[in-house]
């Protein structure tokens, strides 16, 4: 369960959205963010949903999935809604209690969940597509011009890597310890929160104590198979940008534009 | 081309190690090395690819001393390390990624990155795995796709440290299985232990305790000598304690037999 949690919820699929090289992806759902903030009234927002309903429909990704990711931020969507409903000053349609909905309320609440699902959605797609490990390498080559400024992008990607690489290991193994505390009599759930969190000490402590153990013997491994950082290393997987790729970052751009300007 | 090891002594913070080791490995060749716990065994396996430099003494490794650093990559090349604990030497959460890690880091261009994947995987039967999940593999596999990482370089040897210790007995067999083979095809092995059955196949056998060769000899010698097993700590195989306890009951072995089968044709004369 963990683990599917861990690699986002990428679906291998074979679908020609999956087949775009993963920085011309990066780069379009990147626009499209920026778009979907620029873009103030429903006629825009229409105008992207109709192109995001497309790209699904193209991706063959199931659109449950979609919803999927949409749902653990249900609450938080709903609460903006309310909030903007009820704190926006205008012509009162309904009051409740001490609530009163105004009409400019209800259209910045909807403008503002078009807005939240509308950026969900697009990244939710995005990480159902590339694996994480396209979508470390696409960031690793987008960041590498900054390289010449010191930045540290292959070091970041790296670590990127190993760290998705680690969390199913390190989420079996809280499992183990949590069992093996658990067998030793230590009682993880009952109390208030200050209590449980205190409780978390004898889970916490082994936890790092093996995580640095670890570590120090990934670094030896790495050293054994030659690692010596970003310089003059190659990759096994190319990407390759093909008319394809340059076709979908224009018409993701024509798009955002047209939304804009609708 | 061998592993050559003289005089070799080694000191960690001043308290000594490693004393006086002296061995050589060719290439196709089988080399045990067991010895109980603090025996320095680890420490002679990073010792052999330079990862440890000798206090005293040398490692030569294709006639290059792995003291000298300005070829440590060559060195570490040649002789590939395999570790106890297969999830902390898989760096890539992909098999083949994690295959491609040692040659992408020797800067090898992509196309012959992927022959090399290709024929690391097949070498350990994992080539059917190659898009799976690391995390989804079991013990046994993870530690294949730790060689196949190590034999994706080309090395001419493997240094194999505790690789089957945390493994369940199908891994284990899985793991000695694939290094049997890479022998067959060459390559030189050291394999390190302290479950000896693991070494009836080694061509020679030697003996550590407490930093020291204690005693090095064939498999049949080492293997048989229930004495000295007893003396540093170390189990004998249960088909030469077999036999040698037959042979308390009178009954004859031109040589005492390492495996089922050698017993079972041994019994049949």
């Amino acid at each position: 369960m963990a683990i599917e949690i861990s690699f986002g919820q990428y679906l291998p699929l074979n679908s020609s959205i999956h087949r775009l090289d993963p920085r011309i992806k990066l780069i379009a759902t990147f626009i499209s963010i920026i778009f979907i903030f620029i873009i103030k009234d429903f006629l825009g927002y229409a105008l992207l949903a109709c192109f995001l309903l497309g790209l699904i429909i193209l991706s063959k990704v199931p659109p449950l999935y979609i919803f999927r990711g949409l749902r653990p931020l249900l609450f938080f969507i709903l609460l903006t809604f309310f909030l903007h409903l009820f704190t926006t000053q205008g012509t009162v349609i309904f009051q409740w209690w001490f609530l009163k909905g105004t009409m400019e309320g209800l259209r910045n609440g909807l403008l503002m969940v078009s807005r939240f699902m509308l950026l969900i959605s697009f990244s939710t797609l995005l990480t159902l597509t590339c694996s994480p490990l396209e979508l470390t390498d696409a960031l690793e080559s987008l960041l590498s011009p900054l390289k010449r400024i010191g930045f540290p992008s292959h070091e970041i990607a790296m670590m990127m890597s190993i760290a998705l690489r680690f969390i199913p290991v390190l989420v079996e193994e809280t499992n183990r310890i949590i069992k093996a505390q658990v067998a030793r009599g230590a009682d993880i759930e009952s109390g208030g929160i200050l209590n449980r969190a205190k409780n978390l000490i004898p889970i916490l402590v082994p936890l790092f104590i093996n995580t640095f153990k670890r570590a120090d013997d990934l670094a030896l491994a790495m050293e054994v198979r030659c690692y010596r950082g970003g310089e003059g290393r190659t990759k096994m997987k190319e990407y390759t940008l093909s008319h394809r790729d340059y076709l979908f970052l224009f018409i993701s751009i024509i798009v955002g534009i047209l939304s804009v300007l609708i | 081309m061998s592993i050559e090891v003289k005089n070799l002594s080694f000191s960690y913070e001043g308290n000594p190690v490693l004393e006086n080791i002296t061995f050589c490995v060719n290439s196709g060749e089988f080399l045990g090395i067991a010895g109980p716990n603090g025996s320095g065994k680890s420490t002679l396996a990073k010792c052999l690819n330079g990862i440890f430099s000798p206090t005293k003494g040398e490692v030569i490794v294709d006639g290059i001393s792995v003291a000298d650093k300005s070829k440590q990559w060559i060195v570490r090349q040649t002789v590939g390390l395999v570790f106890q604990n297969p999830d902390n030497q898989l760096v890539a959460s992909v098999v083949e990624e994690d295959v491609a890690f040692g040659p992408e880091n020797l800067g090898i261009p992509p196309s012959i990155i992927r022959e090399r994947v290709q024929y690391a995987l097949e070498r350990v039967g994992l080539i059917n795995e190659r898009k799976r999940l690391v995390s989804t593999l079991s013990g046994g596999q993870k530690q294949r796709v730790a060689i196949a990482g190590i034999l994706a370089m080309k090395p001419r040897y493997i240094v194999l440290d505790e690789p089957t210790s945390m493994l369940d007995p199908i891994g284990r067999k899985e793991v000695l299985s694939t290094v049997l083979q890479l022998k067959e095809e060459g390559v030189g092995i050291v394999y390190i232990t302290h479950h000896l059955e693991e070494l009836v196949y080694a061509d020679k056998i030697v003996l550590l305790y407490g930093g020291k060769i204690f005693k090095e000899g064939t498999a049949r010698d080492i293997l048989t000598d229930e004495d000295t097993l007893k003396r540093i700590g170390l189990d004998i195989p249960e088909i030469p304690a077999l036999a040698l306890k037959l042979k308390k009951l009178d009954i004859k072995f031109n040589k005492i037999p390492l495996t089922v089968e050698e017993m079972v044709n041994a019994l049949l004369d």
